[in-house]
């Protein structure tokens, strides 16, 4: 059984057009919402969002090896992005922020891989899709792997979450209490990584990185607690999304780029914000 | 006291930022109970070496010795966390206690307590909800002081803790630190330290070199004009 959602999106008459989504595809943005919230607020907090970008650029690259080499991409997009975190977390806070040039090196280099191995074995249309993603073209099985990814990311925060907020807080104090902070820097990036991975495969390479630091900022400039950031950031993402979509097929645009559109008009606009209204 | 292992020893230890020499062949040895003042002109090392007796550095060259599982407590100069992370001081007062319970579980009742305590004592208590971005310099500097007290460190390393902090401040710090236990070691780094705060056992100066200071006279030292007894 198919169930479908709708949401109304208005015309130029002041009517509404209904816009509906699969229910695949509403569990699908729920899922990414999760994620959102959880890590996104880690990446904008540690200051990760160059460093998703970069995780993000070379998984793409591993996405058109594992086609080029008739392996699933995900499973190259994972094992690029996680040999990406593994080499990128002994590097310090200080020098990840200092060597941007490596990060963009690592943006640009993964990208072009990509690019030529996925058109050279899938054509320019999978391209595309990689990119932006097709959020209409939800599959059960992509459901299962991101429901599984959240339930990991969830379960990885919600047992570690002080000993993980601790050191991105202050990595410096949390090594001197003890903390193991190479590996939970680690862990973070890990995070990070496969969040990255999750959200390829339904989002896109540039929606992934949109939905890890839009909603955060946002929730960031409007709450001040960090249960309340993380749970707004999931409230935006899921409301941003489904807006974006509908307004999506409203104009005939693809969702992806009406996502981020509409995510960068709100952030613009949550910055006119008294800040942090709402403690 | 110094019969026993001391917490950190260093042997001809030398740290450069690059090119850079920031320490020159540092000798130095910490023991339960000492109170050191290290003395020195701005840029003399003094905070490299601070880092370096807590494990936060590693030497370029020498040989540095560091007794398992220290105690630490840490007042840095600046802070180098980001403010605007969204933590309330008594959040980040109570992280002091995380050495002290095992993964996964919760702060217990004296973790709280503990947490309260010197929150009151460094009178942070109508500040204890605030989050770290609306507080100034002199009151961040105390939560810091806060935090590295509530670890109960057996080594306390302060590095300029009076920057930023009113004259009141300033007392309650050094009582504070008077009060601690006799076993708790105590290295505090500073460029400037007036009579009657903090009662050092021993000094040195740090200027890339470190050489030892008597310590009667310690205040007759040239880096201490304007403080001499009286």
């Amino acid at each position: 059984m198919i169930i479908r959602s709708c949401v109304g999106t208005p015309m130029d008459d002041g009517a509404l057009a209904v816009a509906c989504f699969s229910s695949e595809t509403i569990v699908a943005i729920a899922l990414a919402s999760v994620l959102s919230g959880l890590v996104g607020t880690i990446v904008v907090l540690r200051r990760l969002v160059s460093l998703g970008g970069g995780i993000a650029h070379a998984a793409f690259g591993g996405v058109g090896l594992a086609l080029a080499l008739g392996f699933d991409p995900r499973l190259g997009a994972a094992a690029v992005a996680i040999g990406a975190a593994a080499v990128l977390a002994p590097v310090s806070r200080e020098r990840i922020a200092r060597q941007d040039a490596v990060i963009g090196v690592l943006w640009a280099v993964g990208m072009a891989v990509g690019m030529l191995l996925v058109s050279g074995a899938a054509g320019d249309t999978q391209v595309e899709e990689l990119l932006f993603g097709d959020l209409g073209a939800v599959q059960r099985s992509d459901l299962a792997i991101l429901g599984g990814l959240v339930v990991l990311v969830a379960a990885a925060i919600a047992l570690f979450r002080r000993e993980l907020a601790a050191t991105a807080f202050d990595d410096e104090h949390a090594r001197l209490r003890g903390l193991p902070v190479g590996l939970l820097s680690f862990a973070l990036l890990l995070l990070v990584a496969l969040s990255v991975v999750g959200l390829l495969s339904l989002v896109g390479i540039v929606l992934a990185i949109a939905l890890l630091a839009i909603p955060p900022l946002i929730a960031l400039r409007l709450f001040r607690s960090l249960p309340a950031i993380v749970l707004g950031g999931m409230a935006i993402a899921f409301l941003l999304s489904v807006a974006g979509l509908a307004v999506g097929q409203r104009f005939h645009l693809p969702a992806g780029p009406a996502i981020i559109l509409l995510g960068g008009v709100l952030l613009s606009l949550a910055q006119l914000a008294p800040r942090r209204v709402l403690r | 006291m110094t019969e026993h292992a001391p917490l950190v020893e260093l042997f001809g230890v030398s740290y450069r930022y690059g090119a850079d020499l920031a320490l020159d062949r540092v000798d130095l040895c910490v023991h339960a109970g000492d109170r050191w003042v290290l003395l020195g002109p701005n840029g003399g090392g003094k905070s490299t070496l601070a880092r370096l007796i807590l494990g936060l550095a590693a030497p370029s060259s020498g040989r540095l010795s560091r007794r398992r599982a220290i105690r630490a407590g840490y007042v840095p100069q600046v802070a180098t966390f980001d403010r605007h992370f969204p933590v309330r001081v008594a959040e980040m007062v109570l992280e002091g206690r995380l050495s002290d319970r095992r993964w996964m579980r919760p702060f217990g009742t004296d973790d709280r307590e503990a947490t309260d305590d010197a929150i009151e004592r460094l009178e942070l208590a109508s500040l204890r909800r605030a989050y770290l971005s609306e507080l100034s310099g002199g009151e961040l500097k105390r939560a810091l002081v806060a935090r590295a007290l509530v670890a109960r460190p057996e080594l306390l390393v302060l590095d300029e803790p009076t920057a930023a902090l009113d004259e009141s401040s300033r007392r309650t710090l050094w009582s504070l630190v008077a009060a601690l236990p006799a076993e708790t070691s105590v290295i505090l780094a500073t460029h400037d330290l007036a009579p009657g705060t903090f009662a050092p056992t021993r000094a040195a100066l740090v200027d890339r070199r470190l050489s030892a200071i008597a310590l009667d006279s310690l205040h007759d030292h040239p880096l201490l004009c304007g403080h001499a007894h009286g």
